[in-house]
């Protein structure tokens, strides 16, 4: 399938630290994809990089096939950009704003956005500065429909959003980008969130991509097994059993290989064991499972 | 498109716009009102006198006017783009980065350079009224290098503004300060003569300088 | 997008060109006092008082030195106003009697600055009452400007005196002005007794006068030759009414405008440029002392009256600061916008490339090192920038370049 976004070999530092090395990952059209990573593993850098607001040290990031450094205004007039925080031209009022923008795309559809609008009460003249953070959010959004790009980024949908504006807000974008057949990229440190939206995970750890596949098989594939310890068994050290922990005489770790593989890995490192089980994850859970609670 | 982009500049200017026309009117006027006190008590000869023969300048208080109204505009155009890096969504506009850049800075060299050609209209015109040509020249060429200094505050303001990180702000605000003083060397009245033209070159130089900061930004500059 | 990087560097270097050897002058600049000399018509030779930390010596050219009261006595015609209250003046000088009346009447001071002629200014002018009825110099309701002719404008209306500009430029014109004017050279002051009125040089190197007598306009073609191609003249008005003012000819010649027919008399003088040099004449009954002063010093010569001729000179030279010239070493070039010579604004550059180079050379290998220590890698553009413009490429660099 077409790929909208290609990134390879992306390397960056800030300084001396290193932030990734050769990081490649594709964005196939009409698909959602969720980058998800703990703090500091450079989710803002991809998303900048991706924007063309930061020259990565080495490596090519394109979009619809050219380098995200030097984005042409049609190629940009097919991006759907929102910030971090909603953030938009707070001087504006509702109606200034979507004048303004409506200049710059050709299809602009300016129904869908005045149809969001109608549901927030404020005032027809009030500032957007003068908006809570969820209306805020709704007018980005707003914007973002009337805009109907083939691409979106929405960096950190969910930051400041209260619990019924964050599923207004999943609700609204996952209904228009699958009857619209739109490709997304999509952060948020909200994962309950994204479990609802997006087809693809991609989950960075320091320096390096963890995983990079569709969420129904991440979270079919990957489980929290138990066990309970015999005789002061040392904890498991395996390969693919991920971040082993001990509670008492309860043994924790997470896996994607089925219980069989367990325990032959088990077996193999003499651990003995007894009441062995396994239990699904949610995307969170999963998410913790695999990266550590540190 | 560029409609748009006017609109968006001029949405976040206006009441400023506004204010320096109040702040420029009352600065005239006053300058007005003192000329015409002088006439009545120490006489148009005397005061002619003063201009042409002890170099004497009229109008003090139009000095940092400019600069003052140049400043404001940098400020109330650039700072609304830096906080949040707003800057972001206007760099995202199906617009070349240049271009926007571009369009960014006519706009308010535009806006101020309407304004100042009013007000130099009114001044123009007392002039013209109440003195000679002659005087009427000294004291004109005395105040474009004035309003030449407007120009090149906002150049300068919007150049510190708009670069990203302070570590490189601070340089720039500190060789900003040099550059703004070369239309302030001296009070003698049309000193700068032919180097005029030379300021006017200056200033479509330090115009370039904000390609540099929205570069830095838009590459993501951390030193 | 590294050429508007360039640019900001480049103007950096021109601001800092500006500001650094400024900065540096502030801190280590001393003021000298030129020495005061003046020809002693007792000594018949040079007369000076040097300042310095140790205190005020008084000499002659020779190196007798005088106390204060000798000093006073050895120059009569400087300090005549001390000596005549001490009732120490000699009757006669040269065997001339000697009073207050003669001393003052025969006395001028005279000053010439460049800047008091290269300088921005509004061409019009006031046309006195050359004798006035009452003992001061009124300012008049009117001050004119030379175009094709001379048009007198009045301030009160701010509206042309048609008919008095009309009756005198007709008369300029009959006397064969050609416009324009290129120099209109007169004192426009009230602080004086009485008025000699402009000379004006015209588009043919013509020299016109005009005065204003008894209401009256008084212009006369002078005799002054046009090949002389004048390039200044100043008007003075001293108690002897013996001259109308100095002139100076295209090659910085001086001669005296004699009132008797505008005859132009010869001045000897040291070597004087009227852009560069100031001059200071002190003129007594007997000797002219004629100083010209630039940045090298002092020179000044004694003229005899009545020889028209030089009897004496001397040369005070500027003693160098020594810790202002290690700025010349520091910094490749220094951006001036002012000079004492002129009133006006421009760029001024002094150029001091191959005294700096040994100094640019340290900054580029110290700074080419530490910064390879630092990243491991050579920068080469900001070593080219310090070779060639020192100190203030090397800042430039650190604080503004853009890294790669």
């Amino acid at each position: 399938m077409e790929s909208v976004i290609t990134c390879k070999n992306l390397t960056h530092y800030y300084g001396n630290r290193c932030i990734y090395e050769n990081l490649s990952f594709e964005v196939p059209k009409g698909r959602v994809l969720g980058l998800l990573g703990k703090n500091g593993t450079g989710k803002t850098t991809t998303i900048n990089i991706l924007n063309g607001y930061l020259t990565p040290r080495s490596g090519d990031c394109l979009m619809f096939g050219e380098p995200s450094s030097a984005l042409s205004p049609d190629t940009k007039r097919r991006i759907g950009l929102l910030i971090e925080g909603h953030i938009q031209y707070s001087f504006m009022n509702i109606q200034q704003i979507e004048k303004f923008y409506s200049q710059f795309y050709p299809n602009w559809k300016k129904e869908p956005y005045y149809e969001l609008m109608s549901k927030l009460k404020i005032a027809p003249k009030q500032r957007i500065s003068r908006m809570s953070c969820g209306q805020r959010s709704q007018v980005a959004l707003g914007l973002i429909l009337a805009q109907d790009p083939e691409l979106l980024i929405l960096d950190d949908f969910s930051l400041g959003l209260d619990p019924g504006y964050r599923r207004l807000f999943v609700d609204y974008m996952n209904e228009y980008v699958r009857a619209q057949n739109k490709t997304v990229f999509v952060t948020s440190h909200i994962i309950q969130d994204m479990e609802r939206l997006i087809d693809d995970c991609l989950i960075l750890d320091y320096g390096k991509i963890l995983l990079q596949e569709s969420i129904t098989d991440f979270v079919r594939d990957f489980k929290r097994y138990h066990f309970t310890q015999q005789n002061g068994a040392p904890l498991p050290q395996a390969e693919g059993l991920y971040h082993p922990e001990q509670i008492r005489n309860k043994v924790e770790f997470h896996s994607f290989l089925q219980q069989r593989e367990v325990e032959q890995a088990l077996q193999q490192q003499n651990i003995e064991y007894a009441n062995l089980s396994s239990e699904t994850l949610t995307l969170e859970e999963a998410f913790i499972g695999l990266t550590g609670k540190y | 498109m560029i409609k748009a982009i006017i609109y968006k500049e001029w949405l976040k200017t206006r009441y400023f716009v506004a204010f320096i026309v109040l702040v420029g009117l009352a600065i005239h006027i006053y300058s007005f009102l003192t000329i015409g006190h002088s006439f009545r008590n120490t006489g148009r000869a005397e005061l002619w006198d003063l201009i042409v023969n002890r170099s004497h300048f009229i109008f003090p208080s139009l000095k940092y006017f400019p600069l003052f109204a140049g400043l404001l505009i940098g400020v109330t155009q650039m700072v609304p783009e830096m906080v949040d890096k707003r800057l972001k969504l206007t760099m995202h506009l199906p617009v070349r980065e240049k271009t926007m850049t571009t369009y960014l800075i006519a706009y308010g060299l535009i806006l101020l350079t309407t304004v100042f050609i009013l007000f130099n209209v009114v001044l123009a015109t007392f002039l013209h009224l109440n003195f000679a040509w002659e005087i009427t020249a000294t004291t004109l060429s005395t105040t474009l290098v004035w309003y030449l200094s407007g120009l090149a505050a906002y150049l300068l303001s919007v150049f510190c503004i708009t670069e990203p990180t302070w570590k490189r702000r601070i340089p720039n605000i500190l060789l900003s300060l040099l550059l703004l003083h070369f239309f302030f060397i001296t009070d003698y009245p049309a000193a700068y003569g032919y180097f005029t033209f030379g300021l006017v070159l200056l200033i479509l130089i330090y115009s370039t300088f904000i390609y540099n900061s929205i570069h830095r930004f838009k590459t993501g500059y951390q030193d | 997008m590294k050429i508007f990087n360039r640019i900001i560097i480049l103007i950096a270097i021109l601001a800092m060109a500006w500001g650094g050897p400024k900065l540096f002058r502030l801190v280590t600049d001393t003021s000298t006092r030129t020495p005061f000399v003046y020809y002693s018509c007792v000594d018949k030779t040079f007369c000076q008082m040097t300042f310095s930390d140790s205190g005020i010596v008084r000499s002659n050219k020779h190196g007798k030195v005088y106390n204060e009261s000798e000093f006073d006595s050895i120059l009569p015609m400087f300090y005549y106003r001390q000596l005549l209250a001490e009732s120490r003046m000699p009757d006669t000088i040269k065997g001339k009697a000697i009073n207050m009346r003669f001393i003052r009447g025969n006395s001028f001071f005279f000053r010439y600055r460049p800047n008091s002629k290269y300088t921005p200014s509004v061409k019009l002018f006031p046309l006195f009452e050359a004798i006035p009825k009452r003992l001061k110099l009124e300012l008049p309701e009117d001050v004119f400007r030379m175009n094709n002719g001379i048009e007198f404008i009045q301030p009160e209306t701010n509206e042309l005196d048609v008919e008095k500009s009309k009756k005198y430029t007709s008369i300029l014109l009959k006397k064969g002005y050609q416009a324009p004017a290129r120099l209109v050279a007169g004192n426009p002051s009230t602080r004086k007794s009485y008025d000699n009125g402009y000379f004006i040089v015209d588009k043919n190197y013509e020299v016109f006068h005009l005065k204003q007598l008894n209401n009256r306009p008084f212009i006369k073609k002078t005799n002054i030759p046009a090949n002389l191609k004048v390039k200044h003249i100043k008007v003075t008005e001293y108690a002897s009414r013996a001259f109308y003012g100095f002139l100076w000819d295209k090659d910085n010649k001086m001669y005296l405008i004699h009132s008797q027919d505008y005859e132009l008399i010869p001045i000897p003088t040291p070597p004087f440029n009227l852009e560069q040099d100031n001059m200071v004449i002190m003129a007594n009954p007997f000797y002219w002392n004629i100083s010209v002063i630039n940045n090298a010093g002092k020179t000044c010569w004694a003229i005899d009256i009545d020889k028209q001729e030089k009897v004496d000179d001397i040369t005070c030279l500027t003693p160098e600061n020594s810790k202002v010239k290690y700025g010349k070493w520091i910094f490749p070039f220094e951006l001036r916008f002012l000079s004492g010579k002129d009133n006006y604004v421009k760029p001024r550059f002094t150029w001091n490339i191959y005294s700096a180079i040994p100094f640019n050379l340290i900054l580029m290998l110290i700074f080419v090192f530490i910064q390879y220590r630092r990243t491991k890698r050579w920068h080469i553009e900001a070593a080219i920038w310090t070779l060639f413009t020192g100190i203030f490429g090397l800042i430039a660099c650190l604080f503004l370049k853009n890294k790669s």
